[in-house]
C-alpha cells in the first residue's frame, strides 16, 4: 500500500515540501495486521495501476439501501464513477438525491451494500470489503474531508485541528511545513485560535488545511460553501480551485452552486440515486 | 409546558436513569436507616411484652415492666378471687444448670420459670408433646433439648447454681459454693424457642420449680409481673376497679413494696416503645449523619446531572422563549421535571427497600429482630428523595431563567466562572478547621480535633473546584497513549464546574473511608504497641501445666501466628514455665484459635493458658467492626458517587456525537474512540480518590493524634493495602462508569453521527 500512494503523490511535488512520514508503532501494527487483505488489494491495484496510472478515483456498481423492507431507501443504485487524479469534479443535484451518499461511499465513510461486483479504488488502494478499522485507517492516509459545518473540534486550536489525522495515525508533524500551508491560505495569524474564536470562513479554511495537510489521494467536500456568504465562499473554492492547479489535488466537491459547477472541470448529476448526467464543464478555468 | 416537561421525560428517559438511581439510593438508604432503627425499637418491646401477650392484664410496678416487687401466696389467692378474675400467674424464675444422660452440664446455665396454672397464658408455643402436669415434669425449649439430646419422656437433671441469684432466704440457708444435689425431670414437651431470650428454657410447673429451689416459691420472692385472665373484656373501668383492688391487696407503696399498677398488654406494648425511642435516638442519629452524608453526595450528583441535561437543552428552551415561553415558564418547566424525578425516584427507593423487608421477614431468616419498616420511615424517606431533587433543580431552573433565547439559539454557552463567594468562604473554613484540627492534636482534646476535622472537610468540599479541575488537566497531560490520551484530558477538563462536581461527589466518599481505614490502622498499630510493651507476653504456660518438652516448644512456634517461644524459670515473676509471643494483628477468633491449638500440644484446657493475647484480640475486634460498620455505611455515599461519574459520562458522550463522528471520520478507530472515553473517566476517578487519600490520611492521623494522651507518641503508618485496593477500586469504577456511554459513542457510524442534530 505505502508503494502505491508513493507514486500518486509523486506526480503532486506540492510546494510546501515532501511530507515526511515516520509511521509509530501503533500504524505498523495496524498495517501487518490487515496485511491479507492488502495484499490482495495491493495485487489487485498493482495489475490495474498501468492502465489507470492517472486514477484518483474508480468506482463501479456502488449500491447504498438504508433500511430494510418496505421503509427501504435505494440512496445509491449501481452506480460507477471514475475520477482521474489532479481535478477537480462537483457533484450536483436536488436535495435528498444520494450526492451525500455517494461521496460517503467513496471516502470509506459509509459502505456500500454487498455485491460481488462493487469496487471501490481509491488512491490505488481497493477499499470494498474492508472492516471499520481498516477503513479508518485508510481514511487517515488517503482522504481528506471538508463538510459543510462543525468541522472543527471546539477544544483543540486550528493548528491541533490541522495535524489531527497525522497524529491519530502517530505520525511526526512537520511544523514549517503547516505553517507554509496556513500563509498560503491566510491563516497563519488564527493558528492558536480556538473554533469559536474564528469565522465561518475562517473555521472552512482550517478544514481545508486539514484536508490538504497529509497530502489524500482524493479531498471530499460535502457542501463546503454552504453555510458561507457568497464573497467567503468563492475565497473557498478558489481555495480548492489553487489546491487542483498547482499542487495536482484531486477535490470533490458536493454543491448546489451554479458558480462551484463552473469552476469545476467536470459536474456530475445525481438523481435519484442514479448518476444522470457526467459533462465535463463549460467553465473558463 | 407541562406537555413540553412530559414528553421530554418520556422520549428521553435513558438520560434521566443515573438521576433516578442516585434518588433512589438516597430515599431507599432514608428509609433503611431509619426502619434499623424502628427494627431495633420493635425488636426491643417484643422482648419485653412477648410473655405477655396472653395475659388480659398485667400486675407491674409503676415505673416500667422489668423492676421487681413482692406477693405473697396468701395475696396471690386473694387477687384470684377478686371479681371477675379468672385466672392468675405470678412469674417466678431462676437459672439452673441442665444436663442430660448423654450431655454431661458444661457449666453454662439455662433460664428456668414456672408455668401458668392456666395453660393457656403460656406464651410459648408447645411445639411437641404436652404440657407438664406434675413435679416432676418439665417443658424443654427446643433448642435446648436438642443441646441435650432428649426428646419428649426423656429425662433431664437441672443443678442449682452454686451462688446464683436466687434469693437471699434460700441463699442463707443452702450455703454459698455448696450446690444442692441435681433434679430430676421428665420432659412431657418441647417449647417455642426464644431467640432473643424473652422466654425460658425450662418451664416447671409450681410444685416442680419449689422442688428445684424450694425458697423459689415461698414468701417475697422478687416478682416481675402478675399475669391475669379476666371473664369477658378488659375495658377500662374494670382495669380501674383491678387497679384500687390489687393495690390494695399487695399493700402498694407500703414498706418495701413499690407503687403497683394494672395494665393491658396493648398498654404495656405503647408504654415500652416510648422508652427505648429516648435510647435509639442515639443510634437513630448515628445512622441519619451517614444518611445525611450520602443526600449530601447525591445532591452534588442530582445538581450536576440536572445541569449539565439543562445546558444541553439551550437550544430547545430558547425555541421555547421564542415561540412565546415566559421565562418564568421555562423555569418552571426545570422544577416540574425535578419534581417528577424525585416522586418516581424515591417511589423506587421506598418501594425497593420496604420489599426487601417484606421478603426479610417472610423468609424468617433474621428472627432475633423483628423487621419493621413504620409508616413513618416509609414517608420519611419518600420526603426526602423530593426535597433532595427539588433542592437540586433550584440552580438549573434559575440558570434557565436568566438565560437570553438568543444566546441559546446560536448555542453559545455561559463561561463556567467560579463561585467566588463559595470558594472564598470555604477556603476560610479550611484555614479555620486545619487550624483548630492542629491545635486539637497539640493539645490532645478529641473535641477540637473532631470539630476541626469537620470544618476542614466543609472547606476541602467548598473549595474543590478551584483545584480539582487543574489537577484533571494536569493528570490528564502526563497519561501516555498518544492523541487519544490527549483528547480525553482536554475532553475532561472542558466543562470545569461539571468536572470539579463529579470528581467532588467521588472525593467525599474516598476522603471520608480514607479517614476511617487510617484512623483504625493508627490507632490499631499504635495501641497494639502500647500493649506489647505494658503486656508483652501473649500467652503464658502457667507452671501448673507441667515440664513443657522440647518437642512441644517447636511444634508450637511452627503454629501460625506464633512468633518466639520461651521456656522460663516458674520460680521467677509469674510462675510461668514458658511464654509465647504472638504476632499482633489477630482478632478474637484467630486468637482463640491460636490459644486452642497451644493447649491442644500441651495437653491442658485453654482455660489453663494466661497471657495478654485475648485481651489484645479483643481491641482488634472492637476495630474491626467499627471499621466494618463504617465502611458499610458510607457505602451508599460511594455508590452515589460513582452513579455520578457514569452519569455525566454519558450525557457527555451524548453532547460529543457529532464531534466524535468527525474524530472517526478523520481517523480515530473505534478502539482509540473507545479510549479516549475511558481514559476520561479514569482521569477525573484517579484525581478524586487520589486527592481523597491523602487528605484522608492526615484527617485519620490527625484526628488519632487528638485522641491520645499527652505521653503517647503516634507513630504514623499508612494503610499501603487498603489504599491500593481503593486505587485500583477508582479504576475499576471508571471502566464500568464508562462502559455504556462506550457501548453508546462506539456503535454510532461517523455518517450517522455527523447527521444528528442533537
Ligand atoms: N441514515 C439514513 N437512514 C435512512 N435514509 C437515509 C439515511 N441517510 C440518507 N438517507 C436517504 O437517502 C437518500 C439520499 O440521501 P443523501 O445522500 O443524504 O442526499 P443528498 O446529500 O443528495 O441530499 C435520501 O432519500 C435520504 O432520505
Ligand atoms: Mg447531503
Amino acid at each position: 500500500m505505502n508503494t502505491t500512494r508513493t507514486e500518486t503523490q509523486h506526480s503532486k511535488g506540492l510546494p510546501w515540501g515532501q511530507q515526511t512520514q515516520q509511521p509509530t508503532g501503533q500504524t505498523q501494527a495496524g498495517s501487518t495486521a490487515s496485511s491479507p487483505t492488502d495484499q490482495n488489494s495491493a495485487r489487485h491495484t498493482q495489475g490495474q495501476h498501468q492502465q489507470h496510472r492517472s486514477l484518483a478515483v474508480v468506482a463501479a456498481n456502488v449500491s447504498r439501501t438504508y433500511g430494510t423492507g418496505e421503509a427501504s431507501v435505494k440512496a445509491l443504485d449501481r452506480v460507477s464513477i471514475e475520477i482521474p487524479a489532479g481535478t477537480l469534479v462537483a457533484v450536483m443535484g436536488p436535495s435528498g438525491s444520494g450526492k451525500s451518499t455517494l461521496v460517503h461511499c467513496l471516502a470509506g465513510l459509509d459502505v456500500p451494500d454487498k455485491d460481488p461486483n462493487t469496487r471501490i479504488v481509491v488512491g490505488g488502494q481497493d477499499i470494498t470489503g474492508l472492516s471499520d478499522d481498516q477503513l479508518t485507517r485508510f481514511r487517515r492516509d488517503h482522504v481528506g474531508f471538508v463538510f459543510q459545518a462543525f468541522n472543527l473540534v471546539p477544544t483543540l486550536t486550528a493548528r491541533q485541528n490541522i495535524e489531527l489525522p497525522l497524529s491519530l495515525a502517530g505520525k511526526k508533524v512537520n511544523a514549517q511545513r503547516l505553517e507554509a500551508l496556513a500563509d498560503t491560505l491566510g491563516i497563519r495569524s488564527r493558528l492558536e485560535h480556538r473554533p469559536d474564536e474564528m469565522s465561518g470562513g475562517q473555521q472552512q479554511r482550517v478544514a481545508i488545511a486539514r484536508a490538504l495537510f497529509p497530502e489524500p489521494s482524493v479531498i471530499i467536500a460535502d457542501e463546503p460553501t454552504g453555510a458561507l456568504d457568497s464573497t467567503t465562499s468563492h475565497e473557498v473554492l478558489g481555495m480548492l480551485r489553487r489546491s487542483v492547479d498547482e499542487f495536482n489535488q484531486t477535490v470533490v466537491i458536493v454543491t448546489h452552486d451554479p458558480e462551484v459547477a463552473k469552476a469545476a472541470d467536470r459536474v456530475v448529476r445525481v438523481r435519484d440515486g442514479r448518476i444522470q448526467a457526467d459533462d465535463a464543464a463549460t467553465g473558463d478555468h | 409546558m407541562r406537555a413540553v416537561v412530559l414528553s421530554r421525560l418520556r422520549l428521553q428517559w435513558t438520560r434521566y436513569l443515573m438521576v433516578l438511581a442516585v434518588v433512589a439510593v438516597s430515599a431507599g438508604f432514608m428509609t433503611a436507616a431509619l426502619g434499623l432503627s424502628s427494627t431495633l425499637t420493635a425488636s426491643m418491646t417484643n422482648d419485653v411484652v412477648a410473655q405477655y401477650k396472653n395475659a388480659d392484664a398485667v400486675v407491674t410496678t409503676k415505673t416500667d415492666a422489668t423492676s421487681s416487687f413482692s406477693a405473697t401466696p396468701q395475696q396471690i389467692d386473694e387477687i384470684s378471687r377478686v371479681d371477675g378474675v379468672d385466672s392468675v400467674w405470678a412469674q417466678y424464675s431462676t437459672i439452673a444448670i441442665p444436663s442430660s444422660s448423654t450431655v454431661a452440664a458444661d457449666g453454662s446455665a439455662a433460664p428456668v420459670a414456672n408455668l401458668p396454672d392456666d395453660p393457656s397464658l403460656l406464651p410459648a408455643k408447645i411445639e411437641q408433646g404436652t404440657f407438664p402436669n406434675s413435679a416432676d415434669q418439665a417443658l424443654v425449649s427446643e433448642s435446648l433439648a436438642e443441646k441435650l439430646k432428649v426428646g419428649v419422656g426423656d429425662t433431664v437433671s437441672l443443678q442449682e447454681l452454686a451462688g446464683a441469684p436466687a434469693g437471699d432466704g434460700e441463699a442463707a440457708g443452702q450455703g454459698v459454693g455448696a450446690p444442692s444435689a441435681a433434679k430430676k425431670y421428665s420432659v412431657s414437651g418441647l417449647s417455642e424457642n426464644s431467640a432473643t431470650g424473652a422466654f425460658a428454657s425450662l418451664w416447671l410447673t409450681n410444685d416442680g420449680l419449689t422442688r428445684f429451689s424450694p425458697g423459689q416459691m415461698m414468701g417475697d420472692r422478687p416478682l416481675q409481673a402478675i399475669q391475669l385472665t379476666l371473664d369477658g373484656s378488659a375495658n377500662d373501668a374494670r382495669i380501674q376497679g383491678l387497679n384500687t383492688d390489687v393495690a390494695r391487696i399487695l399493700a402498694a407503696g407500703q414498706g418495701e413494696q413499690p407503687e403497683l399498677r394494672v395494665i393491658t398488654p396493648e398498654q404495656l406494648t405503647e408504654e415500652t416503645i416510648d422508652q427505648l425511642a429516648a435510647g435509639s435516638n442515639v443510634l437513630t442519629m448515628f445512622l441519619l449523619a451517614f444518611a445525611g452524608l450520602s443526600i449530601l453526595v447525591a445532591l452534588l450528583v442530582v445538581t450536576n446531572t440536572l445541569s449539565v441535561l439543562t445546558a444541553q437543552r439551550a437550544r430547545e428552551l430558547a425555541l421555547l422563549r421564542c415561540v412565546g415561553a415566559t421565562s418564568k415558564q421555562v423555569r418552571r418547566s426545570v422544577l416540574t421535571e425535578g419534581l417528577v424525578l424525585g416522586i418516581v425516584g424515591a417511589l423506587i427507593g421506598v418501594a425497593v427497600v420496604w420489599g426487601l423487608a417484606v421478603v426479610l421477614k417472610a423468609s424468617g431468616l433474621i428472627s432475633v429482630v423483628t423487621v419493621t419498616v413504620a409508616p413513618r420511615d416509609l414517608l420519611v424517606g419518600f420526603l426526602t428523595g423530593i426535597v433532595l431533587t427539588m433542592i437540586a433543580s433550584l440552580g438549573p431552573a434559575r440558570r434557565a431563567h436568566g438565560a437570553s433565547p438568543l444566546d441559546g439559539l446560536r448555542g453559545s454557552r455561559a463561561a463556567d466562572g467560579v463561585p467566588r463567594v463559595r470558594v472564598v468562604l470555604g477556603a476560610l473554613i479550611l484555614v479555620a478547621g486545619a487550624g483548630t484540627l492542629v491545635l486539637g492534636v497539640a493539645v490532645h482534646e478529641p473535641l477540637l480535633g473532631i470539630a476541626g476535622g469537620l470544618a476542614s472537610f466543609l472547606g476541602v468540599v467548598m473549595t474543590a473546584r478551584l483545584y480539582l479541575p487543574p489537577l484533571v488537566q494536569g493528570v490528564g497531560r502526563i497519561l501516555p497513549g498518544g492523541q487519544p490520551s490527549r483528547l480525553a484530558a482536554v475532553n475532561a477538563a472542558r466543562y470545569p464546574a461539571r468536572t470539579a462536581t463529579t470528581a467532588t461527589a467521588l472525593l467525599i466518599g474516598v476522603l471520608l473511608v480514607a479517614t476511617v481505614l487510617t484512623g483504625q490502622h493508627v490507632a490499631r498499630a499504635n495501641l497494639l504497641s502500647e500493649l506489647d510493651q505494658q503486656r508483652p507476653v501473649d500467652i503464658s504456660v502457667p507452671a501448673g501445666a507441667g515440664q513443657v518438652s522440647p518437642d512441644q516448644i517447636r511444634e508450637i512456634s511452627e503454629l501460625d501466628g506464633v512468633l518466639g517461644v520461651k521456656t522460663t524459670d516458674p520460680a521467677a515473676a509469674d510462675g510461668a514455665v514458658a511464654q509465647i509471643d504472638a504476632v499482633q494483628s489477630l482478632n478474637t477468633s484467630a486468637a482463640a484459635q491460636l490459644q486452642e491449638k497451644v493447649a491442644g500440644i500441651l495437653n491442658v484446657t485453654p482455660g489453663d493458658l494466661q497471657g495478654a493475647l485475648l485481651e489484645k484480640a479483643s481491641y482488634v475486634s472492637i476495630l474491626e467492626v467499627m471499621l466494618a460498620v463504617t465502611l458499610g455505611l458510607l457505602a451508599a455515599a460511594v455508590v452515589v458517587s460513582v452513579l455520578g461519574i457514569a452519569s455525566t459520562m454519558s450525557l457527555s458522550v451524548l453532547e460529543r456525537v457529532r464531534e466524535n463522528s468527525l474524530l472517526r471520520a478523520l481517523g480515530l478507530t473505534r478502539r482509540q474512540l473507545a479510549a479516549m472515553i475511558r481514559r476520561e473517566a479514569l482521569v477525573i476517578s484517579l484525581v478524586a480518590t487520589i486527592v481523597g487519600l491523602v487528605i484522608g490520611w492526615a484527617f485519620g492521623t490527625l484526628g488519632v493524634m487528638s485522641l491520645v494522651t499527652e505521653d503517647m507518641t503516634v507513630e504514623l503508618t499508612v494503610p499501603w493495602a487498603g489504599f491500593l485496593a481503593i486505587i485500583l477500586a477508582a479504576v475499576v469504577v471508571a471502566v464500568l462508569a464508562s462502559a455504556a456511554p462506550v457501548r453508546r459513542a462506539t456503535r454510532v457510524s461517523p455518517v450517522e453521527g455527523m447527521a444528528r442534530v442533537d
